[in-house]
């Protein structure tokens, strides 16, 4: 089985190269050459989040079979750590990156902190859910919403105003 | 196992309580930290810390309990996890925080007295939501307000038999 990185890397590199099979030359040229450049920025994205995508490989590894934290955990849910490998790659380069864990559900987890009264925790559930919960200095919130775009913008926003001062 | 004898000291105060009763707001409860990924690179302790099993989390009680029993009640929880064909988990540390402060992350939410033979001092955080974001909101609140304490060192062992 491929590692998740590994897999959504060659999907990345497939869907470039399919992007220019049925070109004309000169235009399969060009395209080529704009495409080579995406193609590096995507990978560039991929290096700036490789550490912590090297970390959801090795949660995988560590919350993988039953019982995994003592406590009768589930393992670890596939689709949970592909829909994490899919908002961790959505948030980009200069994102803050998470400190990773799970859940008795089988669910990763997600935290961002400055401080103990400035964080954003999350639980990404197998079906495509996120549930949220921020503290925001004296105030909090929470909430549960779809893994789409949106919810991307959403998290990204919290995540900067919980980590930058 | 610490390998030490038994307390021949009284019973604590703490396991004078009657099972599921209210604890005093001012007493202060710990939960043992058995995993580096409960406590995040800013040292800020993690909501997975206080995640309920069957709608309670398992807490000790400090109030009339010795240091060193109290770090021997989170010691006996690791021991109960190792095991053959098990990882082996080690004592991280525990995570302090007051009922009263357990109290205020959510009307209905307490702390209440669950002795167990191996620790008169154990208690449960109950008044746990269903709703998993409310759930995770207030595990947040009581991770925050937790104090973190690493384990104290094991005890060198000496290559001096004079020292026995």
């Amino acid at each position: 089985m491929k590692p998740p990185a590994l897999a959504m890397a060659m999907t990345t590199f497939a869907s470039c190269v399919a992007a220019s099979s049925a070109r004309s030359e000169t235009a399969h040229r060009v395209d080529l050459a704009r495409l080579g450049i995406q193609c590096h920025l995507q990978e560039s994205r991929s290096v700036g989040i490789q550490e912590v995508l090297d970390d959801l490989l090795a949660l995988a590894q560590e919350a993988g079979t039953a019982d995994w934290n003592g406590y009768g955990a589930e393992p670890l849910r596939k689709a949970s750590l592909q829909n994490a490998e899919f908002l961790l790659r959505s948030f980009g380069l200069g994102a803050a990156h998470p400190s990773l864990g799970a859940s008795n559900a089988g669910w990763v987890t997600m935290q961002w902190a400055r401080s103990a009264t400035w964080t954003l925790s999350l639980m990404i559930t197998d079906d495509g859910l996120i549930h949220w919960a921020a503290l925001l200095g004296s105030s909090r919130s929470s909430g549960t919403m779809p893994l789409n775009a949106a919810a991307v913008q959403e998290l990204l926003k919290t995540i900067n105003r919980v980590m930058k001062p | 196992m610490t390998g030490e004898a038994p307390d021949p000291r009284p019973e604590p105060a703490a396991a004078a309580t009657p099972a599921e009763t209210p604890l005093d707001h001012g007493e202060t409860v710990a939960r043992a930290v058995i995993s580096s990924r409960l406590v995040n690179k800013q040292g800020v302790l993690k909501p997975e810390l206080f995640e309920p099993k069957d709608g309670t989390v398992s807490v000790t009680r400090l109030r009339g309990v010795e240091e060193a029993a109290t770090w021997r009640s989170c010691q006996h929880v690791v021991d109960q996890l190792n095991g053959p064909g098990k990882p082996v988990r080690t004592l991280y540390g525990r995570a302090d925080v007051s009922c009263g402060r357990v109290a205020d992350s959510k009307p209905g939410m307490s702390t209440v007295a669950a002795p167990r033979s191996h620790n008169p001092a154990h208690a449960h955080i109950v008044g746990w939501p269903k709703d998993k974001a409310e759930e995770l909101l207030i595990r947040t609140a009581i991770a925050a307000a937790s104090v973190f304490s690493a384990a104290p060192a094991p005890p060198a062992v000496s290559s001096n038999p004079a020292q026995g």
